[in-house]
């Protein structure tokens, strides 16, 4: 077994880009088949590489990995593996035959998107009439066959406020909820990324929500892009100690054609290698490998980070949404404790 | 005063999202919650050196897993 100081405990691999939906905020562009996706051969492969490197888990995305009719097979493989696993779907191809082969393969979690809590808001924001009536009956599939579910809402200007909704319409359907903040990647309109007061909102309503309802009832947590060193507001993720973005130290990422990158959110810039070139361990354990992340030094932090107190240990929030909005890692300006600071609240 | 005008800014921004004057309330920290919460933040910050899982499961996992809420969101 490979060793070494870093574990890709979490893996993000985007299996195909092909999508049966037209999401605005997809940070892929996702719609076709890139042609030159990983065969299921070379997937296969890739599972064994993530085996030797440790890896915990995995989630399968997209696109919709579900369209891939490899997908099951590729699943089995994690699952043989011993890896946990699980899929991000939009829930437009689940049906009770796609519902039993998850049964079976007896996944970690199963994400699927709802991103409002009316047909006409959830519909305009994917792209699909119908979609939103179809989601909530895949849901109710999912509660009846037991699979775990998380439902996913990406939060932008059109849908902050049907947040209260939406809660409603998913208590006692869902296991969890996970709340993400719309980034300006992909093909998002800028106009519609939340304010830093919206945001702000977003991240009250999920600490909030966390201690209305229990974990039984409804597991909110607010994504890896909400939070950082509130002294206001308690914590709105798992656990409240934020240690900077894991890219690359706790996680890896693969897009479809086997680039890999150490966040799947990140822009292309920041791919490290191809595993059509190189063994997986041979990238993972190149000490270049998310340099931007294990070599971080304070020095690094910029803008209103440079001078933060707790720049060391936050390096400078979501390196996704810092070099959306920025341009540049380390000064993620979509933090709770600037925010406090700029509005006089602490 | 300051309090109160801080407090006034968060059901201002808890109305937006629908919330209630005594749900934002219960949203805030206060010492009694800083205390716990700093004590396991330093348990699991501990076990976090044999652990890798534990940073991932916190901070970066795309599906949220139930099974992991059911142990740390008990606690956070």
């Amino acid at each position: 077994m490979f060793k070494s100081k870093y574990v890709p405990v979490s893996v993000a691999w985007e299996l195909t880009l092909a999508c049966n939906m037209k999401c605005m905020h997809c940070g892929s562009s996702a719609g076709k088949a890139d042609k030159n996706e990983l065969t299921t051969k070379e997937s296969l492969d890739l599972c064994d590489q993530l085996h030797d490197l440790n890896c915990e888990i995995i989630s399968l995305t997209g696109g919709e990995p579900l369209l891939r009719s490899d997908c099951y097979e590729i699943g089995k493989k994690i699952k043989d593996l011993g890896i946990d696993l699980s899929i991000i779907s939009n829930g437009l191809i689940l049906d009770e035959k796609k519902i039993a082969e998850l049964r079976k393969l007896e996944i970690y979690g199963l994400g699927m998107s709802i991103d409002g809590a009316k047909a006409k808001t959830h519909d305009s924001v994917r792209g699909i009439k119908g979609s939103f009536d179809k989601c909530m009956s895949s849901l109710k599939l999912l509660k009846k066959a037991n699979i775990p579910t998380t439902i996913i809402t990406t939060v932008h200007k059109g849908n902050l406020k049907e947040l209260p909704q939406i809660r409603e319409k998913i208590l006692h359907k869902a296991n969890a909820w996970q709340l993400q903040i719309a980034a300006p990647i992909g093909r998002f309109p800028e106009k519609l990324i939340l304010s830093k007061e919206e945001y702000y909102s977003l991240a009250l309503f999920i600490v909030a929500t966390r201690k209305k309802y229990s974990v039984k009832e409804l597991a909110v947590m607010g994504a890896h892009s909400i939070g950082y060193n509130s002294q206001i507001l308690r914590s709105t993720m798992i656990i409240p100690v934020w240690k900077g973005c894991q890219a690359g130290i706790a996680t890896m990422a693969f897009q479809s054609n086997g680039n890999v990158k150490g966040c799947l959110s990140l822009p292309d810039e920041y791919v490290e290698a191809n595993i059509r070139e190189k063994r997986l361990k041979d990238i993972w354990s190149d000490p270049n490998f998310a340099s931007y992340s294990r070599n971080f030094k304070k020095e690094d932090l910029k803008g209103s980070c440079k001078d933060c107190r707790y720049g060391k240990s936050c390096k400078g929030g979501c390196g996704t949404m810092s070099t959306a909005i920025t341009g540049e890692l380390n000064c993620d300006p979509y933090c709770l404790y600037l925010i406090e600071k700029e509005m006089k609240m602490t | 005063m300051r309090q109160e005008k801080v407090k006034t800014q968060l059901y201002r921004l808890g109305k937006t999202v629908g919330l209630e004057k005594s749900e934002v309330d219960r949203a805030k920290k206060t010492v009694m919650s800083k205390i716990p919460i700093g004590v396991i933040a330093a348990a699991f910050a501990f076990i976090g050196f044999f652990s890798s899982r534990l940073e991932a499961i916190g901070l970066w996992y795309i599906v949220a897993s139930f099974r992991d809420f059911g142990l740390f969101n008990n606690f956070f």
